[in-house]
């Protein structure tokens, strides 16, 4: 298995993909980073890829984030899922984690707290 | 001599059959030998009768369920019915020969209906107006009229007849207010997806472009103020998410006197420092509540700090526990299951002697970001009156400005089954 970490970003908010992605690539870490701007476009490429961790918004056209959380956790039970909403509640956070969520987080966040929540997890 | 019988026998006779549907069948029973009576015993039995239908119509219209007042042309009391003294607050010989003006609230719903009833052929249906208690508080009232004419058939005077609509107008506040709150919830869904999406994305770019600056440069510090309004605007979006669609409360029996206590613990050094007394007046019996204590936590922590930013200069808080059972007129209107119609609740007065409320404000002070506080968000008491809601009870304010306000809490002491 390589060394190389592949990092997912699902998100419909162009902005935050974006942030999300500079800031990954900077990581003092080798790490491939893919982004995707719905469940649909995320699952096309989870068929494709094998990721180390995902990070995915809840609330997106078609599939929506817990339901690919589920399917990434079927698909591949050790890759990390992050679950970022800007619509939280404590209904979600809790279908997020018995779905098998690493971490559940509220937007707006802050980018470095979530950029050393991805280092530990794939630490 | 023979007319003046027959007279009678006519009288009575057309008494029996006008009003033989308004009493038992006995009296008409009694009636029927009239032809074989002497002169005596029918007049002594035509006034009886007649004191039967005046007695049958004076408890008709004093015990009526609606308030009842006459008035002659010039606006002048000349009946009033005792249940329009009582809704009224007056004694019934208090309102005989006021003006019908000094009843109503405002002067120009009294013009109005004045002419609205004074002239031939008009009349009021169901009108909502404000009627002037005596005390000088107001109710809502549900007014008709109609004319009263003389025996030539000309134009005398009119009849009032009012009901009390406080409560209908309450329930109807109420649930409108549940319609406005429900719809809200779902709103803010969309509001969420709309405006914390792109404030997460803002806030995430702005760290990006501070990466690259030094920590004293301009543009970090622009970048900063950035940060700092975004964070201010989802401070200001989680407390509105609290009051729109707050969390399902954990509904569990808890003693209230702990709670309140807890609470006090809490806020005890801002009492002190802002001089502030702390009476504690709880019921002989302790109060367990069926609620989430957390959130009611937060709701008595806010109306307690409400009441300090009312008392800058110090004064007194207190707080007094009660129980009482609440009759529930209409058991169709609750969604728990009733024990012979009533309710337990739990109440909590907490009285300051603060600043109080002006009466134009009183209305507004639920409604979401109404604020008179330079830094407040205007979502204080809505939450609190969301959670209490959310937990079965109610929340009342009573305020005059300079005199302090009162605000009471029922809680409910009873186990919510669901019906």
């Amino acid at each position: 298995m390589s060394d190389i970490k592949k990092l997912l970003i699902v998100d419909d908010e162009e902005v935050l993909t974006f942030s999300l992605y500079q800031i990954f690539i900077n990581v003092p870490l080798e790490c491939e980073v893919l982004t995707a701007s719905n469940g649909t476009e995320a699952l096309s490429r989870i068929e494709n890829n094998r990721f180390d961790l995902v990070i995915t918004d809840i609330a997106m056209p078609g599939i929506n984030g817990l339901d690919l959380l589920s399917m990434i956790k079927a698909r591949e039970p050790l890759t990390k899922v992050i679950v970022i909403t800007a619509y939280g509640s404590d209904e979600k956070k809790e279908q997020a984690f018995s779905r098998g969520a690493e971490s559940y987080i509220e937007k707006p966040f802050d980018l470095y707290e979530i950029r050393d929540l991805v280092l530990k997890l794939l630490s | 001599m023979g007319s003046k019988i027959s007279k009678q026998k006519q009288m009575f006779s057309m008494l029996n059959h006008k009003f033989s549907g308004l009493w038992d069948e006995n009296i008409i029973k009694e009636s029927k030998p009239i032809e074989n009576q002497d002169e005596n015993f029918t007049t002594n039995y035509s006034s009886h009768l007649l004191n039967k239908v005046y007695n049958f119509y004076k408890s008709l219209i004093q015990n009526l369920n609606s308030g009842l007042i006459t008035s002659d042309l010039g606006g002048e009391i000349t009946f009033v019915n005792t249940t329009a003294a009582t809704m009224l607050n007056y004694e019934r010989e208090e309102l005989l020969g006021k003006n019908l003006r000094e009843i109503f609230a405002q002067d120009q719903e009294s013009q109005k209906c004045h002419r609205a009833v004074f002239l031939p052929h008009k009349r009021i249906n169901d009108k909502e107006v404000n009627f002037l208690l005596k005390g000088g508080s107001n109710m809502v009232v549900g007014l008709s009229t109609s004319q009263i004419h003389d025996e030539n058939n000309n134009f005398d005077g009119i009849i009032l007849l009012f009901r009390d609509l406080t409560e209908i107008r309450h329930l109807k506040v109420q649930i409108e207010r549940m319609e406005r709150l429900a719809l809200l919830g779902e709103l803010s869904a969309g509001i969420a997806h709309e405006i914390r999406n792109p404030l997460a994305g803002i806030r995430a770019a702005a760290q990006l472009l501070q990466e690259n600056n030094n920590k004293d440069d301009f543009q970090h510090q622009i970048i900063e103020r950035i940060i700092r309004e975004v964070d201010k605007a989802n401070k200001l979006l989680k407390e509105f998410f609290k009051f729109a669609k707050p969390s399902k409360p954990n509904l569990k029996f808890h003693d209230l006197e702990l709670i309140i206590d807890g609470v006090y613990l809490l806020l005890s050094p801002q009492l002190r420092k802002r001089n502030i007394e702390f009476v504690t007046n709880f019921g002989e019996e302790i109060s367990q509540v069926f609620v989430d204590d957390t959130q009611i936590e937060q709701v008595l922590i806010n109306l307690f700090l409400n009441s300090i930013d009312a008392m800058p200069e110090g004064g007194r808080l207190t707080v007094t526990t009660y129980k009482r059972n609440i009759n529930i007129l209409d058991p169709k209107i609750t969604n728990y299951e009733l024990d012979n119609n009533q309710l337990c609740y739990s109440f909590i007065e907490i009285a300051d002697t603060g600043s109080g409320i002006p009466s134009q404000n009183l209305d507004k002070i639920f409604n979401p970001f109404f604020t008179t506080k330079p830094n407040g968000l205007g979502l204080g008491l809505p939450i609190c009156s969301r959670l209490v809601g959310e937990n079965g009870g109610n929340l009342d304010v009573d305020s005059k400005a300079g005199s302090g306000t009162k605000i009471t809490l029922a809680l409910p002491a009873f186990v919510h089954h669901l019906k």
